[in-house]
């Protein structure tokens, strides 16, 4: 390891100084004669600006202004100049004797214009066989967003996205085309610039905060970002092989462009507050149903309360402010970015600050060697709060807290309330921070090797320090306690590709690329917990009495892969493309360490052909189907050995011991999903109107299986290639230029994907009563097969019987029974959305954009386990309860949501059942935003702006549904656990929030 | 120039060529081959069977926690859905705690099946015969005593059920990837193989070890012939009972009753055995352990299970194990409640679980004297010892008028001795009593024989294992 690091450190060193002392050797050479000149297009018959004027088989050069004019030296002996621009065909003039040379370009069929990034490259958008979802950054920069994914939302077809929770820095739950696996990791593959992110999917990055896990964009700021394509079908992600099978989010950030430089402020601000409350009991309902439970008085009882609820609410604040700059020479190109993000929450004690950095820059070396860098370095700051099932968690607890508990004495001290802490000396007293740094580079070298024929490496990081600091107080743990864990993830990838294209006559066009690549990652972490402390002002460890963890672990993963892609085309009509991919993982069993993974795909421009030319509202006709596969590597490290574990649950009175932890499987493989795919894009009326429909079916099989195993084994389960899986659905994206008339234009975007899921086998699984399969993800859900991979399971609710008083439920004959029993459980629904999407409509007016998003989901089942304790009778004096449960039984109030007071089923009431369940559909306009852009001539007067911008937003303002006050539709309390989705307990609700801002150009 | 981009190219394509090694071993883990390969890692693997078993699952105070909320020495102020529901006898067959407990119980029975299996073949010559045997005895006891615990929630005592009642699988096999469906041996069964198992290995146990740690705290002869006193008893066979008791006892210079109360948190000769708890082994688990459970929320426990006002009632005012071992709190309302001082350690939770006391083994010998002979001096004799160190006056043959009555004081004895330490249920149920007195709200579900005073079988295990069979009232 070491030596590869030093290795690496070397390389990094030989390249840097290479590269800077060839800038340096490069220098500007003789000039003679002018020549100048305006270059033009159809589109742009007024001039295009950022063109490539070269003098051939020099290093001199310039680029069009922004009228599109240039201005060139040409040196002597030198005759011919060169014309390049992206999306266009090149062009080459000779001088001779002209002094003004003026070129009028034509767009390059080759790139057919929009240029969409794919696995290890980019393709024409229209040429592509590759089923993409493509967002640019006017798409991203439109929200106050913490967090790249949260853009996705709604904004690509096929991607389902939950935010987890209101936490600051919480990770979104992405789904592309729905969940592929059990176990493994259900997360698409993240790459940045060609570096595939850590994503903390091992379970090392498990920490002491509850739900909050490692995003792994979390330090990427969304400003810095050019592009996101999300990568969905098999032709698409088989490049990536045993890591595709949960869709790749290629993130491709800014690069600048030759020509003066452009300066960028963007500044925001704005309020939070939580999109919905849960009720609860104020002392005197409390006191109320108190009295008459018991009996007594409810003058007998406490009368002096505390709105604990009220009290850790408070109102978020947000901002940020982000400083870019751009621009280069003809060689050199560099886009460099600064930005601060804070987060006050609307959550007592939770924030964020981030700082994040970029320098991304390219520089040719000659027409035939290029080299680049980007760098991206971030540190953030989360002081963070614990939430869903953790006493510690302010927004849980504040919920329990009985409604007669004092954070105070009489003499204004906190007091010491227990098992269920005192919030306000928690957010107040103890010290809960977690701050993350992170380098993601890479730097990367291209050269020609043939006018075709291209050799690229690219030597990647991303290197991960995370550090968390714990101190409670004495008040919360008695003596105190102080807890520290840092951790660092080192990766480092080297990919190397050979890219070769060329068109043999007009018709035949061929590409083809070759890659190797070998990815190394190495953890470790270092823990250390001590309690007794003589004072709250000793903030570390080392002043604790007693240490009662001192750890350090390490751990890492490899990954060797070669990887090839062929295109073909025929007359850029018929279009072909072929993948594959080996990869060789340190994660499975020797026997299984290789996998294979391939895709074939193929289209067909149907507006290409004679019959369909000529028709007057056609403008381009696409259809392809693919065919492949992809893997899935999201195991833990070590998951095909038999192990004994060490440390503390192995040691025994001071001496060493070990314990069998894990059993062993040494044909354990990789997890397989084979794809089909069938698309149809098309775009009409001149332009206006974009449609792409996509078909698929994704089948795993091989499913990475925890089988469970009876107890009595002393395993709890083995892990086994066992099952099968299908998921299918279909894509549809709309892009519609509703009115375009002077000043004046409406454009609407849909993206939709219908979703079913469905376990088609799981050998080795329980049986249900009912015979079915299934293995168990928490008390209330399951996958089974047959149904959905999140299918709850739980005993109907059927009401009061107004009659009786009692609750009643379901039987397993569908009879209404008084008796509670876990047996009479039933299939109730799916927790995954059958319909998720969002609609974007945008009019422009007179420099004015009016912007508004919804997303909606359609089709899943939310379990509220937090319901259990807030309907739950038997809480009476152990927690707060839900108001509901006034409305209790009695003969003058048959019809009555809790049962009669001391009847028998009083004590089973609160037991796990439907009534704790509701449907999730919702529509929730998402984001709002109002925008004014000042007009050029006012900006021209000033003669410092170049462009300026205001504007409003507003988040999650409003959401239609059918749930109660309280309940919140968007949460997965789990994370991305794919066996527990659509569980809340008291998960955070997403923040509404208000911002304004402003954009300057300089 | 052109030497530079040569130069530059070849270095990158150096790149091409890192060394691909794709072979690497884990580091807080051995493969179970080298877990048996030398004796520290046999001797890891036999203390790794007793670290097991600090789980709050299995001796960090669950079970004992469960056994007082089924019973009357406590008040259940919990917080715990799962626990609650148990405290109040609707328990259901998806409770996950109970669940875990199962799941806890047979992890340590499995980590002492490979001890059993593994150490006769380990390769290290240095592992003498009487160590390997000893090792081998450490496991089988703890397997006894898991499997002892695990029957007693489990399954009807026999003296409701009978011997033919089902009890737990006895699994005695070290999982080697074949998935076996254990089925439900009966009570007698289950009996049978640890008093059989018992008496095999009490000849290959030491009696003491170099270390008081270990000598309370790893199976002993004495240890070993606790046990099986205490499964006597359980059975009503009081001879054996009594032999077994008193076998222990002789060993008077290893055990006997401390003259106060101080002994509580030291390993001194009032321990027989019992689980070594340390800083770092319960550590901050979220559940809590021993400390947790029985201090108040001001002293920075739970605060779910303080003094009930059953088991007030029973101790007289000066009684020392009520003055000595208690603590009063005020709560959030102004209610006064007592908590038990017995595990004062609510910040790491390193209270060591006291499974046999030396208090306990005079209780039993008591007791089944009492059984046999009636009222007798001897076990006047020895009640009159715990007596005394209470503080409280001695009693006479002629303060009793019946046996029924002299076993009656000797169970209220046992009961004010052993308070929280989980005996009670036990003690109840064998002697036909209900969990709970009369007038209590869960009086008619807490008689003996009732279906809620024993647990379910996890529905986990039976959803997967067809060979289980569920307990009455939980199918």
């Amino acid at each position: 390891m070491l030596k590869n690091l030093n290795l690496l450190f070397t390389m990094k060193r030989v390249l840097l100084s290479l590269a800077f002392s060839v800038l340096a050797v490069i220098s500007v050479m003789a000039q003679n004669r002018n020549v100048t000149g305006t270059v033009t297009s159809e589109d742009e018959p007024n001039g295009i600006p950022g063109v490539n004027v070269s003098v051939k088989g020099t290093m001199v050069g310039t680029i069009t202004d922004i009228d599109g004019t240039y201005s060139l030296s040409i040196p002597e002996g030198s005759n011919v100049l060169s014309f390049s621009f992206v999306g266009f065909e090149t062009q080459e003039k000779m001088i001779d004797n002209q002094s003004q040379i003026d070129v009028f370009l034509t767009p390059d069929v080759k790139t057919l214009g929009e240029v969409v990034v794919v696995g290890y490259g980019t393709q024409s958008a229209k040429m592509s066989v590759q089923s993409i979802s493509s967002l640019d950054n006017s798409q991203i920069e439109r929200m106050p967003i913490f967090t790249a994914q949260e853009a996705l939302q709604g904004q690509a077809a096929g991607v389902q996205l939950t935010g987890t929770s209101g936490v600051g820095g919480a990770q979104q739950n992405i789904r592309i085309r729905g969940v592929a696996s059990l176990t493994a990791g259900g997360s698409p593959l993240f790459v940045v610039d060609g570096v595939p992110l850590n994503d903390g999917s091992s379970g090392d990055y498990a920490n002491e905060s509850g739900a909050v896990t490692l995003n792994p964009l979390m330090e990427l700021n969304p400003n810095e970002i050019e592009s996101i394509s999300v990568l969905k079908d098999a032709s698409a992600v088989a490049i990536y092989g045993s890591r595709g099978a949960n869709g790749v989010i290629l993130i491709k950030t800014k690069k600048g462009t030759s020509g003066k430089s452009q300066i960028n402020v963007d500044f925001y601000r704005g309020v939070q507050s939580p999109t919905t409350v849960r009720p609860y009991m104020s002392l005197d309902q409390y006191n109320q149903y108190r009295s008459a439970r018991t009996g007594d008085p409810a003058s007998s009882f406490p009368q002096t309360g505390f709105d604990w609820p009220d009290a850790v609410i408070e109102q978020g604040k947000i901002s940020n402010l982000n400083v870019s700059a751009s621009g280069g020479s003809e060689n050199t190109t560099y886009f460099i970015s600064g930005t601060y993000f804070m987060q006050d929450t609307y959550a007592l004690g939770n924030e964020l600050d981030r700082f994040n950095g970029r320098l991304n820059m390219t520089h040719k070396f000659s027409d035939k060697a290029r080299f680049g860098a980007n760098v991206g370095l971030a540190k953030t700051y989360n002081d963070r709060i614990n939430s869903d099932n953790s006493t510690f968690a302010p927004l849980t607890s504040a919920f329990l807290h009985l409604p007669y508990s004092q954070p105070f004495d009489d003499n204004g001290n906190y007091t010491r309330l227990g098992f269920i802490p005192n919030l306000l000396a928690l957010a107040d007293l103890a010290k809960t921070d977690y701050i993350t740094r992170r380098t993601t580079a890479n730097t990367y070298f291209e050269f020609d090797i043939l006018p075709d024929l291209t050799f690229k490496t690219d030597w990647g990081i991303d290197q991960i320090q995370t550090e968390e600091t714990m101190r409670y107080p004495d008040i919360i743990e008695p003596t105190g306690e102080g807890y520290k864990r840092i951790i660092q993830d080192y990766k480092w990838l080297s990919t190397n590709t050979l890219n070769y294209q060329k068109y043999f006559g007009d018709s035949h066009y061929f590409g083809a690329l070759l890659g190797y690549s070998y990815e190394q990652s190495d953890f470790s972490s270092m823990t250390v917990e001590g309690s007794g402390f003589v004072s709250d002002k000793l903030p570390n460890v080392a002043s604790a009495a007693t240490p009662t963890i001192t750890s350090a672990t390490g751990t890492g993963w490899r990954l060797a892969s070669y990887f090839a892609r062929v295109n073909y085309r025929f007359k850029d009509k018929l279009l072909f493309e072929g993948s594959a991919r080996r990869d060789g993982s340190s994660r499975f069993g020797r026997d299984n360490r290789y996998g294979n993974f391939w895709a074939l795909s193929g289209g067909w421009v149907l507006s290409e052909e004679k019959f369909l030319q000529n028709n007057s509202f056609l403008d381009f006709l696409k259809i392809n189907a693919s065919y492949g596969t992809a893997g899935n590597d999201r195991v833990d490290n070590f998951a095909s050995l038999g192990l004994y574990q060490a440390g503390s649950l192995g040691d025994y009175a001071g001496s060493p011991g070990i314990y069998p932890s894990q059993p062993a499987n040494p044909t354990l493989g990789w997890e397989e999903s084979a794809q089909f795919d069938f698309t149809l894009y098309a775009t009409m009326f001149n332009n206006k109107l974009d449609v792409e429909a996509s078909v698929w079916n994704k089948r795993t099989t091989g499913l990475l299986l925890d089988v469970p195993i009876p107890y009595t084994t002393g395993y709890a389960s083995y892990a086994q290639n066992a099952g099968s899986m299908r998921n299918r659905g279909i894509d549809l994206m709309i892009n519609s230029l509703n009115v375009q008339s002077s000043g004046f234009e409406w454009r609407t975007i849909l993206n939709v994907g219908f979703l079913e899921n469905e376990v088609l086998e799981l050998p080795g699984a329980s049986e249900d009563n009912e015979g079915r399969r299934f293995v168990q993800g928490s008390s209330s859900q399951r996958a089974i097969e047959g149904y959905s991979v999140n299918t709850f399971y739980l005993v109907r609710y059927n009401g009061i019987n107004p009659e009786t008083g009692e609750a009643e439920w379901l039987n397993g004959d569908g009879e209404s029974t008084s008796t509670y029993s876990t047996n009479n459980r039933e299939i109730i629904g799916s927790a995954i959305p059958r319909i998720s999407g969002g609609l974007t409509n945008t009019f422009s007016y007179k420099g004015f954009d009016l912007s508004a998003l919804f997303t909606f989901t359609q089709g899943n089942y939310i379990m509220y386990d937090d319901l259990r304790f807030l309907y739950n009778p038997n809480n009476l004096n152990s927690f707060n309860l839900d108001p509901q449960l006034l409305d209790y039984w009695t003969e003058d109030n048959p019809n009555s949501f809790a049962p009669r007071l001391g009847g028998t089923t009083q004590s089973n009431f609160g037991q796990r059942s439907t009534i704790h369940i509701r449907k999730g559909d919702h529509i929730r306009l998402r984001n709002l935003s109002l925008t004014y852009n000042v007009p050029a001539e006012i900006l021209e007067r000033t003669k410092v702006f170049r462009s300026a911008r205001i504007y409003g937003m507003a988040q999650n303002l409003l959401t239609f549904s059918d749930l109660e006050e309280g309940l919140e539709p968007e949460i997965s309390g789990n994370g991305s656990d794919n066996q527990i989705q659509g569980e809340s307990f008291f998960t955070p609700a997403q923040a509404k929030s208000f911002t304004l801002g402003v954009s300057l150009g300089f | 120039m052109k030497n530079l981009k040569t130069i530059l190219f070849i270095g990158l394509l150096g790149s091409l060529f890192s060394c691909e090694n794709l072979d690497i071993d884990p580091q807080q883990s051995l493969s179970t081959e080298l877990a048996f390969a030398d004796k520290q890692s046999v001797e890891g693997s036999l203390l790794g069977v007793y670290s097991l078993t600090q789980e709050w699952e299995v001796f960090g105070s669950l079970p004992q926690v469960i056994a007082d909320f089924q019973s009357d020495n406590v008040r259940f102020i919990g917080s715990f859905p799962t626990l609650q529901e148990i405290s109040i006898y609707t328990t259901q067959a998806d409770n996950a705690t109970l669940r875990d407990l199962w799941r806890a119980h047979y992890r340590a029975i499995l980590a002492a099946n490979a001890v059993v299996a593994f150490t006769p073949d380990s390769p290290d010559e240095t592992l003498t015969t009487e160590e390997r045997n000893q090792f081998v005895a450490e496991a089988k006891f703890m397997r006894s005593l898991l499997m002892f615990q695990l029957v007693n929630l489990y399954a009807q005592p026999v003296n409701i059920g009978g011997e033919n009642a089902l009890g737990i699988p006895i699994v005695t096999d070290a999982f080697s990837g074949e998935i076996t469906s254990y089925s439900r041996n009966t009570v007698g069964e289950v009996h049978a193989f640890i008093i059989n198992e018992l008496n095999d290995i009490i000849a290959d146990l030491p009696d003491t070890y170099p270390t008081s740690a270990f000598t309370r705290g790893r199976a002993t002869k004495g240890a070993a012939n606790a046990l099986l006193s205490r499964i006597h008893l359980y059975r009503g066979e009081w001879q054996l009972a009594a032999e077994k008791a008193k076998a222990v006892l002789d060993a008077d210079d290893i055990y006997g009753l401390a003259s106060n109360y101080n002994f509580w948190g030291e390993n001194n000769s009032e321990y027989v055995f019992s689980i070594q708890n340390s800083e770092i082994d319960n550590g901050r688990t979220g559940s809590g352990g021993w400390g947790s459970y029985y201090n108040s929320a001001e002293d920075g426990g739970r605060g779910d299970a303080p003094f009930s006002d059953y088991l007030l009632d029973a101790y007289a005012e000066t009684d020392e194990r009520l003055t000595a071992l208690s603590k009063e709190n005020v709560n959030a309302e102004g209610v006064s409640l007592l908590y038990t001082t017995k595990f004062p350690d609510v910040v790491t939770h390193s209270d060591n679980s006291p499974i046999i006391r030396t208090t306990e083994v005079v209780l039993n010998r008591a007791e089944a004297l009492a059984q046999l002979n009636g009222i007798n001096d001897e076990s006047l004799e020895l009640i009159n010892a715990l007596r005394e160190r209470a503080g409280l006056d001695i009693f006479n043959a002629g303060d009793f008028d019946s046996e029924e009555v002299f076993l009656a004081q000797i169970l209220e004895e046992r009961r004010k001795e052993l308070a929280f330490e989980g005996h009670r249920r036990m003690d109840l149920l064998r002697n036909n009593l209900p969990l709970r007195p009369e007038g209590d709200t869960y009086f008619d579900e807490s008689k003996p024989g009732e279906n809620k005073t024993i647990l379910p079988i996890p529905q986990r295990e039976l959803d997967i294992n067809t060979e289980l069979v569920q307990n009455p009232g939980y199918e």
